[in-house]
């Protein structure tokens, strides 16, 4: 079964007791792509993957997965693998009586390629849970998931608590599956920095909306950074839709987006392009700039349209 | 892909819902068994002690015997109300020590998030842990009942069949009564999501039921009615009496005070009864009905657990992590 999107909301909310932890989110994931989800504390990425796992309900609007799937339905579950935020698993079991569990719970279940994944590892299957260090608690949380052989992995905070050689592991196993199988993934993370090597994708969440989505080409292709006179700087903000803007007394640094192009500006001016931290970062300062697609994500009326 | 079947079926939810129980189960049958071995100990103390005194072999209306069984009673179970009252609350605490933790641990130690985005959802790996946990402690608590009959069947030389204490802790009713307790417990934990609380009020539903159907037991069925002309302290038979009044020569009835007031010792009321004319009326229970009553709770019971499971499988269903 083909399917377009893997996650595909409009006007979506979410509603804890009074506060919104997400609020008229839209959102539309092509599938095949590794999508980064980052944002701030509290900007609602986990309640967006609780919300695509089917744990959660949305207080407004409504979501679908893997193409028309209903989050939570049975045919969503099916497809669908969830690692939660510190990879929660019941403490006083051993690493085989897990595996029976997910194979007694799932109808598509690859035994042999959890097996395999965790011997690979050095994990001994007898151990309790409990007992695991982080790094390999994490790594059995992941053969879990992938053992369902989902066509959607989601990753809630996967590296949180990992240090840097089981991050490594960890993204190793997670993209060799990614090449293997072809399945979408989306993870949040706050390792802005670590990103470029592992996601094509990225969504910005902040105060509980979408801030910025796409591919992470486009994304990096489609913004620069200019560097040139301040008493210029205003002629160009006029014209071209900053996303941050940093004036000095000489120089001014502007990051615009262009759409793919060079930015039309006199030769005084130097551009850059920028790395996914960089971008990240600014638009994580600056929380009422966006970056949207047409036409599914609509044009905020604050943000200016990029002259021809 | 097949379409057919989007959900293993039941049976491998039962078999996942073992494995993620097992500790538990383990631990509560070593417990019971522990518990059932000492009850064992004891109680083949206290039977030897009845053959011994001679106490369980005696006609029980006479006095002699009364006073043999006052001896044994001194000699062997001076411990025996303070032991029935542990074993009063007992029974409870299995269901709530089960119960409680079966749904609000999953809660405090955030595994719902692995559990219900499993291709069974939410629903079948609640209803499965539930049943499961329902049906071992079903089994146990029957076992466990057929141990505490056994080693109280001294108390029931006393206290007749029918004791309040007794009752609850036969083998229907105590099944019932420790399923309420797990049911009661699961469904606290899934709304509260604290293991302490949850097995507390487990805790306090298997405590508060007895006192429920204390209350409701003497309607199961229509009382009979028996005229005595013997003032007798010991019932005639195994009979549950609830109530007695009296009536004159002339069949009207009169109050209790009104029928004490006419005789100034007990020998005189005595007289009054076997040859005066009046009358004592006994209303009871006969002593067949015990199994009846015993099915009779059990039902209810067990339909109060049943719904209270039901209900935490709803919440479970309605609510969000």
């Amino acid at each position: 079964m083909a399917t377009d999107t893997v996650i595909d909301c409009g006007g979506i909310g979410k509603r804890y007791r009074r506060s919104w932890a997400l609020r008229d989110c839209h959102l539309a994931v092509p599938a095949g792509h590794v999508v980064a989800l980052v944002g701030p504390n509290g900007a609602g990425k986990t309640t967006l993957l609780s919300l695509a796992a089917g744990l959660t309900l949305p207080s407004e609007g409504a979501m679908t997965v893997l193409g028309d799937q209903l989050p939570g339905s049975p045919r969503a579950l099916d497809r669908i693998g969830f690692v939660a935020q510190n990879a929660a698993l019941y403490p006083g079991l051993p690493v085989r009586d897990l595996l029976a569990m997910g194979r007694h719970l799932n109808r598509r279940w690859d035994d042999a390629r959890a097996r395999t994944h965790l011997e690979g590892l050095g994990i001994p299957l007898e151990r309790k849970y409990g007992r695991l260090s982080g790094g390999q608690q994490a790594q059995v949380s992941l053969a879990l998931a992938l053992a369902k052989r989902p066509e959607l992995l989601l990753l809630d905070e996967p590296l949180a608590a990992l240090d840097p050689l089981a991050r490594h592991d960890f993204m190793s196993v997670l993209l060799t599956a990614v090449a293997e199988d072809g399945l979408s993934v989306m993870f949040s993370s706050h390792a802005v920095n670590e990103l470029e090597q592992s996601c094509d994708y990225l969504v910005v969440l902040a105060g509980g909306r979408v801030q910025v989505t796409g591919e992470v080409d486009d994304l990096l292709g489609g913004h620069r950074m200019l560097t040139g006179p301040t008493a210029e700087a205003e002629a160009v903000a006029e014209r071209l839709p900053v996303v941050r803007d940093r004036r000095a007394g000489t120089q001014s640094h502007l990051l615009v987006r262009t759409g793919g192009v060079d930015a039309p500006v006199s030769g005084e001016w130097r551009q850059q392009r920028i790395g996914l931290e960089e971008l990240v970062l600014a638009y994580l300062r600056e929380p009422t700039a966006s970056a949207l697609p047409g036409p599914r994500g609509a044009v905020r009326t604050n943000e200016k349209v990029l002259l021809p | 892909m097949s379409s057919t079947t989007l959900a293993p079926p039941r049976s491998a939810v039962l078999r996942a819902a073992g494995l993620r129980h097992r500790p538990a189960l383990l631990t509560l049958l070593t417990v019971m068994g522990a518990v059932s071995l000492a009850l064992l100990l004891h109680g083949w103390y206290m039977h030897n002690g009845l053959d011994r005194t001679g106490a369980g072999s005696c006609d029980p209306a006479s006095a002699a015997c009364a006073a043999k069984f006052k001896r044994y009673l001194h000699q062997y179970a001076d411990s025996m109300p303070m032991l029935g009252s542990v074993s009063y609350v007992l029974g409870g605490v299995f269901g709530a020590f089960l119960g409680g933790p079966l749904l609000a641990r999953e809660f405090e130690h955030g595994t719902v998030r692995f559990a219900w985005t499993q291709g069974a959802g939410r629903t079948r790996w609640t209803a499965g842990g539930l049943v499961l946990g329902g049906a071992v402690l079903a089994v146990v608590a029957a076992l466990f009942g057929l141990v505490l009959r056994w080693w109280s069947a001294p108390l029931e030389l006393m206290g007749g069949q029918f004791h309040p204490d007794l009752f609850v802790q036969t083998s229907p009713v105590l099944i019932g009564r420790v399923l309420v307790a797990f049911g009661g417990a699961a469904l606290a934990g899934a709304v509260l999501r604290r293991t302490v609380l949850a097995v507390g009020l487990g805790l306090a539903a298997s405590v508060a039921l007895p006192f429920l159907s204390e209350a409701v037991r003497s309607h199961y069925m229509t009382p009979l009615e028996e005229p005595v002309h013997a003032m007798t302290s010991l019932a005639v038979d195994d009979r549950w009496v609830l109530s007695v009044w009296y009536s004159d020569p002339a069949g009207n009835r009169i109050s209790e005070g009104d029928f004490y007031n006419l005789g100034r010792s007990y020998d005189d009321l005595q007289s009054l009864v076997r040859d005066g004319g009046y009358t004592m009326h006994e209303v009871y229970q006969p002593a067949d009905r015990f199994w009846p009553f015993q099915w009779i709770e059990f039902g209810w019971t067990t339909l109060l657990a049943v719904a209270l499971c039901a209900a935490a499988v709803w919440w479970v269903r309605r609510r969000a992590v």
